[in-house]
């Protein structure tokens, strides 16, 4: 029994071999692939070509190109000026210097050894005492200097004896103290009570120093005789010594505070026949450079009383340190004057291009005692760099400016047939951002396609036109003025030139800026000047006789393997007027024909009512089948051409911005399905 | 004294019942619509007209049913038992509409609206530690430990596709909702769960015959934290790749377009515990002794998986008893399988028991072979100590 159950089992398994092949079958694939709305609204995104909706509804096809854009900043650009200053030290006055010395009746009373004879306040004969003054008193002057040699100088000395008593046979000597030269000798025969005595030395070529001492070698008091007068300690003999009209040759002294120079300046820029009154700094500043050999610090102010920003005049300081002993120094910086608005008509507002300038300089004293000689100098350079305006106000001065321009057009270069316009406007549209009048004169307009060119005619053409000045606003901006010149089918022969299909239009012109020399009003501002664009205002309104479009766009896609063969559809929802012949190409790299995918087909126009409006779109599919998948990896580029005709044919059709056209692309393959 | 007279003979009766150590072991794939000549027909191309009778064998709902199971048990002669049982359940429903989309692609179905659902899918593996106890001659127990080593659930609700007319535009519109548990760790005994199972059998003779009802694995399993709910709520309709610039065109849109879809597929997911419930069994038997030659026993039975079996599987067997062998044919309808009949043979000796069985014994026809079964059992009885001295 179980022999024979193990044979059923051997003989099952044998009998049940079989030939097993991995199944795999064909599925067939349907499924969209792209779907696109077109309608011309959709191609305003062009930076030359937009779509317009008029009333109506109906569409029109703006073109519009920059021709001109002119500007006059290079007539206000204000050159640079300078002003330089050369400061000597021989120019330099040292201050006067008065140093008193004073001796009074107590002590000369004292001294004598009589003061118990002589209480203050009582009244007493004062007796004849010869002698009564025999002293050397020091000055000390090292407070104002310690040495200076003069080339020029006066000392004066002024002796007030307010002493109770006349004094007689008064000897003073002044010196530098441990010379033996005196620099003043007085010998003084009589000096009555309550009488002043002056005298004046001269001090050229002399040195002094800071210390000097007074010698009274004799004074004898005279006595009151027999009147007694009143005793007062406090009575003195006073002498004054003045020091005055210094001028140094060299010393060491402190440098006294006083001003080197102190002027205004008027400077005038040379910009032609420009005639500004004011102007808004863009670019520009004040260089100073300042180069000093005194050892003491040098200041400069420099002011700009008609520059303002902020409310604040213009106003730079500018430090000379003290130069290094037996050296100078120099030092330069830069003052940024962007942001004023500068005021040129000069320092009573009665000129033009007028810069108005005060500068001062001056040595600010340190305190410091310090070596000053007649070689020390001060030099400063002020520079006001070349100025850019932002903004300039004034007569504008008048300009030319004529020229010939082309602009390519390269709306038609794809394009081939014929079209018919009922309606075209050109215009070239001016605008002026100057507060200037101007002129526009249009001397020649162009068309050319290839070999063939077409003349604009028009009474516009070599026409002069006036065009207003900008008005500028309390916000600082500007609204310009415009003008366009327009031509159409009934000043000119506009259409003609737009029908040639033109690749490029020529263009010549002649503009002239601010004709009214009088306009002394005027203002520009940096960058704007005028500007002209090319308008064309097609509305689409026309009829299309097989006008073809071609072009050739890049396309990447990988089909994969598994997809035998299978067609595209191409379902289109036309809701225009227009029919469209398509041909469509596959193309390699080189653009070698790999397989055309739709040839003969058409897409039909939407049905037209009676109002001349689409009232019902047209649904056409395209076939396009495909048999070898491997071409379609191969695409590189896809050509296509579209002839458009208008329906109903003949009959010129307007175009409305609801009018579109749905296209949907669905694919259907053969795909191999293996596990 | 009678109620004493009782207690004794059930002692008895229980005394006197065998003990023995069982294996058995199960291996089953089952459907519902593709016999075995769908698959010898299958091999290399598939023609259209093979399809199309593929197409039309099928039914509106399909099913397949996957079984393996091994176990061991020990059953004690006082009438307890212990043991332990693996289990690999698994199945699958598909709607016609589906193999349709398959074989022929949307091509050919446009403007039709194909229903893709209901589309389930249910696999469990789990090990059983169970312990049985007769209660009586006629009513047994059984509680089970339970660990689940991995499980997964996927219905789609909904699943409506439609390709509309010319092909411009390919929609569809799915819900589905997805438990599966922790994938990270592969082990196949991996433990990502744990629960218990209950079951209950109860048998009585009857005039010339038997009944019995039996339910099993009557409990829940509690999948672990790393278990994933995944719901999808879908709709979506291509219509293709929008072009504002023909110019910029490439395939790399597609993918953009494609990335998109996968996006909204890849639903909410949540990862949290999972209650599941384990898919009881119901079982009927009704057993008569034929008096004639051919059978012996004639057995009417009634199995159900609850969320295996689409409904219950009904079978008649007829047993012919030669000595110590039973042989044993029958026929089903009903379950996750096609009709057709089923054999079992078994060896009953005092020692050693074996039986072999299959419940698809359509193989002398190929276009009624619907799946593949094979089960054995082996039971040896252990004797004791007494009875094998007496039979020294």
């Amino acid at each position: 029994m179980k022999n024979l159950f193990i044979l059923v089992i051997i003989i099952l398994f044998f009998s049940c071999k079989h030939e097993f092949e991995k199944p795999y079958w064909n599925v067939d694939l349907t499924s969209p692939i792209a779907f696109s709305i077109i309608d011309l609204n959709s191609m305003s995104n062009d930076s030359v070509f937009s779509i317009d909706t008029l009333s109506d509804n109906s569409l029109t096809l703006v073109y519009q190109n920059d021709l001109l854009d002119v500007s006059i900043d290079s007539n206000f650009i204000l050159n640079a000026i300078s002003t330089t200053k050369n400061v000597k030290l021989q120019t330099i006055v040292f201050p006067d210097q008065t140093i008193p010395y004073q001796i009074n009746f107590g002590e000369l009373i004292q001294s004598s050894g009589l003061g118990f004879l002589f209480p203050n306040d009582s009244f007493r004969i004062v007796p004849a005492i010869p002698g009564v003054i025999n002293d050397v008193i020091a000055i000390d002057a090292n407070e104002y200097f310690e040495q200076m040699t003069l080339t020029e100088g006066f000392i004066d000395i002024t002796i007030s004896n307010d002493l109770p008593s006349d004094l007689s046979n008064l000897v003073i000597n002044l010196r530098n103290q441990g010379e033996t030269t005196n620099l003043v000798e007085i010998i003084l025969p009589y000096l009555a009570s309550g009488d002043v005595f002056q005298m004046t030395e001269s001090l050229s070529n002399q040195i002094i120093y800071g210390d000097m001492e007074i010698e009274i070698l004799n004074a004898d008091l005279v006595g009151t005789g027999s009147t007694p007068v009143l005793i007062q300690y406090q009575d003195a003999l006073t002498t004054e010594i003045n020091i005055r009209d210094l001028v140094l040759q060299q010393g060491i002294a402190i440098f006294p505070s006083q001003e080197i120079f102190n002027e205004d300046t008027v400077v005038a820029f040379d910009i032609g026949d420009v005639r500004l009154t004011k102007v808004l700094v863009d670019q520009g500043g004040v260089e100073v450079i300042g180069v000093s050999t005194v050892q003491d610090t040098l200041k400069i102010e420099y002011i700009i009383p008609n520059a303002i920003k902020d409310g604040q005049m213009f106003k730079l300081n500018f430090n000379l340190p003290p130069a290094p002993i037996g050296e100078s120094i120099t030092v330069v910086e830069f003052f940024d004057f962007s942001g004023y608005e500068i005021d040129l008509t000069g320092q009573f507002g009665d000129t033009v291009n007028t810069l108005y300038t005060v500068s001062r300089g001056w040595i600010d004293s340190s305190g410091i005692v310090t070596e000053i000689s007649l070689q020390d100098s001060i030099f400063n350079t002020i520079t006001v760099k070349d100025i850019i305006p932002a903004k300039a106000w004034g007569y504008l001065g008048s300009d030319t400016i004529s020229g010939e321009e082309s602009i390519n057009f390269d709306f038609f270069d794809d394009l081939n047939g014929s079209f018919d316009l009922e309606q075209l406007e050109v215009s070239l549209v001016t605008q002026n951002f100057l507060g200037s009048n101007g002129q526009v004169n249009i001397k020649k307009l162009e068309a050319v396609s290839n070999s063939e060119s077409v003349l604009l005619n028009s009474s516009l053409i070599n026409s002069t036109f006036q065009i207003e000045a900008a008005t500028d606003n309390t916000d600082n901006t500007i609204t310009s003025s415009e003008l366009a010149i327009t031509f159409d089918q009934d000043n000119s022969n506009i259409d003609q030139l737009i029908e040639l299909k033109p690749n490029k239009f020529n263009f010549e012109y002649e503009i002239i800026t601010n004709n009214d020399v009088n306009q002394e009003l005027g203002f520009a501002y940096q960058g704007l000047g005028l500007k002209s664009e090319l308008q064309m205002n097609i509305p689409v309104f026309f009829s299309l006789d097989d006008i073809t479009f071609s072009d050739t766009v890049e396309v990447d896609f990988t089909i994969p393997n598994d997809i035998d063969e299978g067609n595209f559809i191409l379902i289109a929802e036309n809701g225009y007027p227009l029919n469209a012949q398509i041909e469509l190409l596959m193309l390699d790299d080189a653009n070698n024909l790999l397989q055309t995918l739709i040839s003969g087909q058409e897409i039909l126009a939407g049905e037209v009512g009676q109002n001349g409006m689409v009232s019902t779109p047209k649904l056409s599919q395209l076939d396009i089948p495909f048999s070898n998948a491997s071409n379609l990896n191969n695409t590189k580029k896809v050509g296509f051409r579209v002839s458009f005709s208008t329906s109903p044919q003949n009959q010129t059709i307007k175009f409305y911005s609801d009018y579109s056209i749905k296209l949907k692309l669905v694919g259907n393959f053969n795909y191999s399905v293996e596990q | 004294m009678r109620a004493l007279t009782l207690i004794l003979l059930l002692a008895t009766k229980v005394a006197f019942s065998q003990s023995y150590l069982e294996t058995e072991y199960q291996i089953g794939l089952l459907n519902s619509s593709i016999n075995a000549q769908h698959i010898l027909d299958g091999s290399g191309f598939l023609s259209n007209d093979f399809k199309d009778q593929f197409i039309n064998d099928l039914d509106e709902d399909n099913y397949f049913f996957i079984q393996q199971e091994s176990g061991s048990k020990y059953r004690n002669a006082k009438g307890w038992s212990v043991g332990f049982k693996n289990s690999i359940l698994g199945s699958i429903q598909f709607p016609k509409d589906l193999v349709e989309l398959g074989l022929y692609g949307n091509g050919q179905l446009i403007g039709q609206d194909l229903s893709l659902a209901p589309i389930s899918v249910q696999v469990v593996h789990f090990t059983k530690l169970f312990y049985d106890q007769e209660i009586n001659e006629n009513l047994s127990t059984s509680i089970a430990l339970v660990v689940g080593h991995q499980f997964a659930n996927l219905d789609v609700k909904k699943g409506l596709f439609n390709t509309a007319d010319l092909g411009v535009s390919v929609n569809y519109d799915l819900e589905l909702e997805a438990q599966f548990s922790d994938t990270t760790n592969l082990q196949i005994y991996s433990f990502n769960g744990i629960g218990f199972a209950f079951g209950a059998e109860y048998k009585q003779d009857i005039e010339n015959g038997k009944i019995s009802f039996a339910i099993n694995d009557l409990g829940i399993i509690r999948w672990n934290n790393k278990t994933s709910n995944l719901s999808i709520n879908s709709q979506y309709a291509f219509e293709g790749i929008e072009i504002n610039d023909i110019e910029n065109f490439n395939d790399s849109s597609i993918t953009n377009e494609l990335d998109k879809i996968e996006e909204d597929l890849k639903g909410v997911t949540v990862k949290e515990n999972y209650h599941y419930r384990l898919p009881f069994r119901l079982n009927a038997k009704l057993s008569q002794n034929l008096n004639n030659k051919i059978a012996n026993e004639l057995t009417f039975g009634v199995d159900y998986i609850n969320n295996f079996y689409p409904s219950p599987r009904w079978s008649l067997q007829f047993h012919k008893d030669l000595k110590k062998h039973r042989v044993s044919l029958g026929y089903h309808v009903g379950g996750a399988e096609h009709a057709g009949f089923e054999f079992a043979y078994a060896y009953s000796g005092d020692v050693n028991q074996i039986k072999v069985y299959t419940k698809q014994a359509n193989y002398f026809n190929p276009e009624s072979a619907y799946g593949i079964h094979f089960g054995i059992g082996i039971r040896k009885i252990l004797k004791p100590k007494q009875e094998k001295k007496n039979d020294k």
